[in-house]
């Protein structure tokens, strides 16, 4: 009875120490993460890449497909928010003409669309 | 077995199962993660896309961030890839120049980055009035066979289009076969002029050249194709297909120094009709 007790106890000090090492300590880390598991900062460069990538190569189907990656949304909301930041002409107007082509432009948007018409 | 003993196997039978779970059967979900962690596929996506943006934004220290953890092993085949991904639909000189930039830093050692890195000087440059968004993707130039239906008919403006250089190229002219044709192209089949001798007699043969990079330049940018490809051609033959009026500089194998040929694509009168000259041109080199 005695060594049963034993027994069980090592079994559960065993476990919680895997517990420790397997989650907290050594988590095994797997490369296996979608766009919208990154980081909201390493999120928005992504949307900002898609961009960027499409005004070089005019891909829209692959920009939209890249797109389909992040949060619903994702354009509107950071173009949006980055207008009203003040963020530089070469990061607005990308970002600007993408959801033109999408045809989810909005007013706010226009200006930077005139901006970089040529 | 002592107490103690019954401790120990307990312990290690408890560590196994508790690191089975953890790592196997339920290892921890993360969010919040950053580009190497991301799904393979969705890495080369990454690069790709940091690549272009470059080509595009021409930002070093972003582009290098954004790789940042990203092994060169990695980054390496997809950073040619899409140099020549650039090369082949035609891009602006300018953006082959940052994507070629980009892609030496990561030690990609191709013919392409050679080329757009400047490190041949002599490389002809594009005109500076030239601007990005002059060139749709659909007018580059892209290899495609030529239809074998086509007429030879004899077009006059011929010797005012072309300057051959022999001097600086191993290859030179040995015939030309010129076109009226809708869609214009230029064609070459590449020869090397070899000496036999039977039975004490010299004979000489000319052998297709497989495997060779043929190379069209034009204002503001560049096509690239392989000899070989087209076996019903021969193998010694590549060809392009170009855009009416403007002027191509024809290299073999790099596109450094006097090219083997300028050809300016020219209109044509057939009797089908109106249409621009497309040429079959048979280069030769001699055996060393």
């Amino acid at each position: 009875m005695k060594r049963l007790l034993w027994f069980i106890v090592g079994i559960a000090l065993g476990i919680g120490l895997a517990l420790l090492i397997g989650w907290q300590l050594l988590p095994v880390q797997r490369a296996d993460s979608s766009p919208a598991m990154l980081r909201r900062d390493y999120q928005e460069e992504y949307l900002r890449l898609i961009a960027a990538a499409y005004q070089v190569d005019n891909d829209l189907t692959l920009a939209q497909q890249r797109l389909a990656e992040l949060p619903p949304g994702s354009l509107v909301d950071v173009t949006e928010r980055w207008i009203a930041q003040g963020k530089p002409d070469d990061i607005l107007i990308p970002l600007a003409r993408f959801a033109r082509d999408l045809g989810v432009s909005t007013p706010t948007m226009q200006a930077y669309l005139q901006r970089g018409a040529p | 077995m002592k107490s103690w003993g019954v401790l120990i196997v307990g312990l290690i039978l408890g560590l196994a199962t508790g690191l089975l779970y953890t790592w196997v059967i339920s290892p921890p979900e993360y969010y919040d993660t950053y580009p190497p962690l991301l799904d393979k596929s969705y890495r080369a996506e990454w690069i790709q896309m940091t690549m272009w943006a470059y080509g595009a934004e021409e930002n070093w220290n972003r582009a290098q961030l954004r790789l940042q953890g990203l092994s060169e092993a990695e980054i390496r085949p997809i950073a040619a890839a899409v140099l020549d991904r650039a090369v082949a639909t035609g891009r602006p000189l300018v953006t082959l120049q940052r994507i070629a930039k980009l892609a030496a830093f990561y030690g990609i050692d191709t013919p392409a980055v050679h080329i757009y890195t400047g490190e041949h000087n002599d490389a002809p440059t594009p005109a500076p009035t030239t601007t990005s968004q002059d060139i749709p993707p659909t007018s580059a130039p892209t290899a495609t066979a030529i239809p074998p239906t086509n007429t030879p008919i004899p077009v006059p403006t011929l010797t005012t289009t072309m300057t051959i250089s022999p001097a600086l190229s191993e290859f030179r002219i040995v015939s030309q076969t010129l076109t009226c044709t809708d869609s214009p192209h230029i064609a070459v089949a590449l020869a090397l002029s070899h000496t036999i001798t039977v039975r004490r007699r010299e004979e000489v043969e000319w052998l297709p050249l497989p495997g060779r990079e043929v190379w069209l330049l034009w204002e503001d940018g560049a096509d690239r194709a392989v000899t070989g490809f087209n076996t019903e051609m021969g193998l010694g033959y590549a060809d392009f297909t170009v855009s009416p009026g403007r002027v191509y500089k024809l290299y073999i194998d790099v596109p450094r120094g006097a090219p083997v040929s300028t050809i300016q694509i020219e209109p044509c009168t057939a009797d089908e009709g109106e249409g621009w000259i497309s040429r079959l041109l048979v280069l030769l080199t001699q055996e060393n």
